[in-house]
């Protein structure tokens, strides 16, 4: 699907007026605030405390990582500045049982279990549990996510859906990024960055206290670098490929009003210009603009934690050039209210209950504007049974209305009798977690999420995009994604090898897929391609992983999935509807790490393998499948400490090979860049 | 073989009986007293404190008892507390809690104090203090606040009626993340 040029949502007026309102919140709470402690999660003091990390991502209750009804990886800030990395997906590339496809130096797509694709819709990010996935073509435009690296906390990846806790669209998995809080955290650092691609970067952090009334953190980031040089596939050829910018701006207050009461206020903005890879699986360069105001009250009451979020994401997509379409332009305006009360009810029970509204608008559709509204209902349950077996189950009811603000314009291909459905839907996770001795514990786990088609896929009729060749235009009509997924975990600590063991097992099924293209639907006007319904599609695997420590200095990982997908399309759109799970999920994915400290000296090396898989193109008409080779991957760190203040290090990626072919698109290049950071 | 393991099951037995003893003797570990001093952290009272003073209770009777509470209310000093707070321990016998003008903010009780167990919990409820220990009988005697023990993973128990007894509140997110009863 292709982004087109109506009437845009004028977001730069919007977000300034939202802007005020959010500083005159932030007065507010500045004039009533008093000294206090703050409410939110101190993450550092808890894992001090129980020498583990702290989630709230699988349940909205705090809870020890080792005790989670869930199937979850936590990413730590030290891992984050091990890894090297200087962005998300280069972090994320690195972990157990999470796909990616990078079709370009700044652009990648991210999968939990496979079931990766261009624009890949299947897993739900989130800073700070504000969402940071763009409804608008349901995908995740990580190079222009409004974070900066050294400002993470943690990152926390939930495999198989969690839509009872986070709604629609948390179904291959979850990715909650958590920042730093400025009340409890200091950090302050700055980091300059230049590599091959003629990468230059710079971007900093910086903490500081409000007096006795509150604390501030605010971020911020430039980069610019070149495209790779390997040639793109002649049928994946577009718009030619521009040189990749980012810029980053963030403020993160913190005002407490008492002792059990807080305010927190964050602003983001980012921009990004991306080469990206079309849900079509064609190149084409992309300005993606993000805002974003969040206000959060917390209080620690008789009656529980009570915690109401209002905030507003904007995001706007401009096509650099694109010379059959023109100038291209849509926006997505997503305003989300949630309230929630979490208590504990005697000695064994945690209880939440939650409640949400959504709004949800693009301006994709010719002469007006589709949006929805969702109203939502969810509870969560943790009862501990016996001191070694817990049982959560949450469960969620989403009820949304699709609508359409505007004219239709003549040549709607989708009848105006059409009128918008309304979806009911439930999700719901259930995980009973029996820790069986000291060292092994069993989880079994079972979860329903719901994806929904992306808004240009379901937008209320109008044509999306007319080109010279082929009008495409949204199906209000369009079903729901259900997935269901059963699994069994184990893990086993290893105490004495200072090891520990994961392995699960997994099924899931997938009813409903929906793609970009593949149906035609025929009006007055001539035949559109829209979005259909594909069908079914199943997947097993197993995962396993371990993870340990060799003397002081040597940590280790090691991981390795196994996945079997069988999509229950029919038979002439396998491989021609721009998706084929079946094909392009690979069977084996492996990945390892070895990491050394000595003194002022760390070293780094990860390891990923990818069996053979088939990838996407365009054909003639339709998609096609190519082959793509199995690949060994590899990244790596070295770093000196010049002192307790300033590091210096020297990373790369896809060290082993290159141009090294990964996906369907181009070949990648090797990247190496050298990282001052100093801390003040 | 089977020999063998007869004398380890006896030399089990004994050591298990002999435990509370032994335990009341020795040094409290480190890590269960960087638990519990973390655990301080979490309760509203003490959230401002600059300096938390800590009464190290060790039982009258107990052999040894007012040595090793010597030493674990040194060991305690020696940590930094929560919020970077100091800590001041000091060894206080079970029958002299609240006597003498002693004020404590928290009470850390040493192991084996059963027989003094209901001493101390009225003194706890009295003095509107928490009290934290290592010993799991302290849990079922009712004279602790908090059980923190802090081995291969970290375990700790609130009990729940104490603390309400006491007036000592946590944090929620501290009360949702421990075991209670």
């Amino acid at each position: 699907m292709t982004p087109n040029t109506p009437d845009g949502l004028r977001a730069t007026p919007h977000v300034r007026s939202r802007l005020l309102g959010t500083l005159v919140i932030v007065a507010v709470a500045l004039l009533s605030s008093s000294p206090a402690r703050a409410q939110s999660i101190d993450y550092n003091s808890l894992e001090q405390l129980f020498g583990e990390s702290v989630t709230t991502s699988a349940t909205g209750s705090p809870q020890r990582a080792a005790e989670v009804p869930a199937n979850m990886t936590i990413i730590t800030a030290d891992e984050i500045r091990c890894s090297g990395a200087r962005d998300l997906p280069g972090v994320l590339r690195h972990v157990a049982g999470v796909d990616f496809l990078q079709w370009a130096n700044n652009d990648t797509d991210i999968s939990i279990r496979g079931y990766n694709q261009a624009y890949a819709p299947r897993t739900l990010v989130l800073i700070d549990g504000r969402q940071a996935f763009a409804d608008f073509y349901g995908f995740v435009p990580w190079s222009a996510l409004p974070i900066e690296l050294s400002a993470i906390r943690q990152i926390e990846i939930v495999k198989g859906p969690n839509a009872a806790m986070f709604g629609f669209n948390a179904v291959g998995g979850v990715i909650n990024i958590i920042t730093y809080n400025p009340s409890y955290d200091d950090v302050n650092t700055a980091t300059v960055r230049t590599g091959t691609q003629g990468m230059l970067e710079a971007s900093g952090v910086a903490t500081m206290k409000l007096g006795t009334i509150g604390a501030l953190r605010l971020s911020g980031g430039l980069q610019s670098e070149n495209e790779f040089q390997t040639p793109i596939p002649p049928a994946m050829d577009g718009v030619p490929r521009r040189q990749n910018d980012r810029a980053q701006i963030e403020a993160y207050a913190v005002f407490a009003l008492s002792d059990d009461a807080e305010v927190d206020v964050q602003l983001n903005h980012s921009h990004a210009l991306r080469n990206d890879v079309m849900p079509a699986y064609s190149y084409s360069p992309f300005w993606i603009e993000t805002n974003a105001a969040l206000v959060r009250f917390i209080a620690d009451t008789d009656v529980g934690i009570l915690k109401f979020t209002a905030y507003t994401d904007w995001l706007s997509q401009h096509g650099v050039v694109d010379p059959t379409s023109g100038q291209l332009h849509s926006a997505n305006q997503v305003n989300v209210v949630q309230a929630e009360d979490l208590f504990t009810l005697g000695s064994d029970h945690t209880i939440r209950l939650a409640g949400e509204y959504r709004h949800n608008n693009t301006s994709l559709t010719r002469g007006g504007n589709t949006y929805y509204d969702v109203v939502s209902g969810s509870a969560m349950w943790n009862w501990r049974i016996a001191p070694a077996v817990s049982l959560t189950n949450s469960v969620r009811f989403d009820h949304l209305t699709l609508g359409f603000s505007g004219t239709i314009p003549l040549g709607n291909p989708v009848p105006n009798a059409v009128r918008p459905p309304t979806i009911d839907q439930l999700s719901y996770n259930s995980g009973l977690v029996w820790k069986v001795d000291a060292v092994n514990t069993l989880r079994l786990l079972a979860s329903r999420g719901v994806q929904l088609p992306s808004l240009a896929n379901q937008n209320v009729g109008a044509p999306v995009v007319t080109s010279q060749t082929v009008n495409f235009t949204g199906v209000p009509t369009l079903h729901q994604t259900v997935v269901s997924n059963y699994e069994l975990t184990w893990d086993r600590s290893l105490a004495e090898l200072s090891a520990s063991l994961h392995a699960s097992m997994f099924y899931q099924h997938s009813a409903g897929i929906t793609t970009s293209n593949g149906a035609v639907i025929f009006s007055p006007t001539g035949a559109s391609v829209a979005a259909p319904n594909l069908g079914a599609s199943n997947a097993a695997g197993l995962e396993l992983s371990a993870n340990g420590l060799f003397s002081e200095s040597w940590r280790w990982s090691l991981s390795y999935r196994a996945e079997f997908v069988d999509d229950q399309f029919p038979p002439a759109a396998n491989g021609a509807a721009e998706i084929d799970f079946m094909h392009t999920t690979p069977k084996h994915l492996a990945k390892a790490s070895l990491d050394w400290t000595l003194g002022k000296w760390e070293a780094d090396i990860f390891a990923g393998y990818k069996s053979n898989t088939l990838g996407l193109q365009p054909g003639p008409t339709q998609t096609v499948l190519v082959p793509i080779g199995a690949y060994v991957s590899v990244d790596g760190r070295a770093a000196y400490r010049l002192a307790d203040w300033a590091t210096l290090s020297v990373s790369g990626q896809n060290l082993l090979q290159s141009p090294q072919r990964q996906t369907s698109g181009a070949a990648v290049e090797r990247q190496v860049f050298a990282t001052l950071s100093v801390n003040f | 073989m089977l020999c063998a393991d007869k004398v380890c099951a006896v030399a089990a037995i004994c050591a298990t009986l002999l435990t509370p003893l032994a335990r009341a003797a020795d040094a409290v570990a480190l890590g269960d007293l960087q638990a519990a001093t973390r655990s301080l952290g979490f309760i509203d009272s003490l959230q401002h404190h600059s300096t938390i003073s800590i009464g190290v209770v060790y039982g009258p009777a107990a052999r040894d008892g007012k040595n090793s509470a010597g030493q674990t209310a040194g060991a305690l000093s020696a940590i930094v507390g929560p919020g970077s707070s100091t800590l001041r321990a000091t060894a206080v016998s079970s029958d002299e809690l609240g006597q003498n003008g002693q004020r404590f903010d928290a009470l850390y009780l040493m192991p084996g104090l059963a027989a003094n167990g209901e001493q101390i919990a009225d003194a706890v409820r009295r003095l509107h203090i928490v009290s934290i220990s290592n010993d799991g009988a302290c849990l079922d005697a009712r004279y602790c606040v908090l059980m923190v023990q802090a081995g291969s993973g970290v375990n700790i128990v609130l009990d729940t009626a104490l603390s309400a007894a006491a007036g000592v509140q946590f944090s929620s997110v501290f009360k949702m993340m421990v075991k209670r009863r």
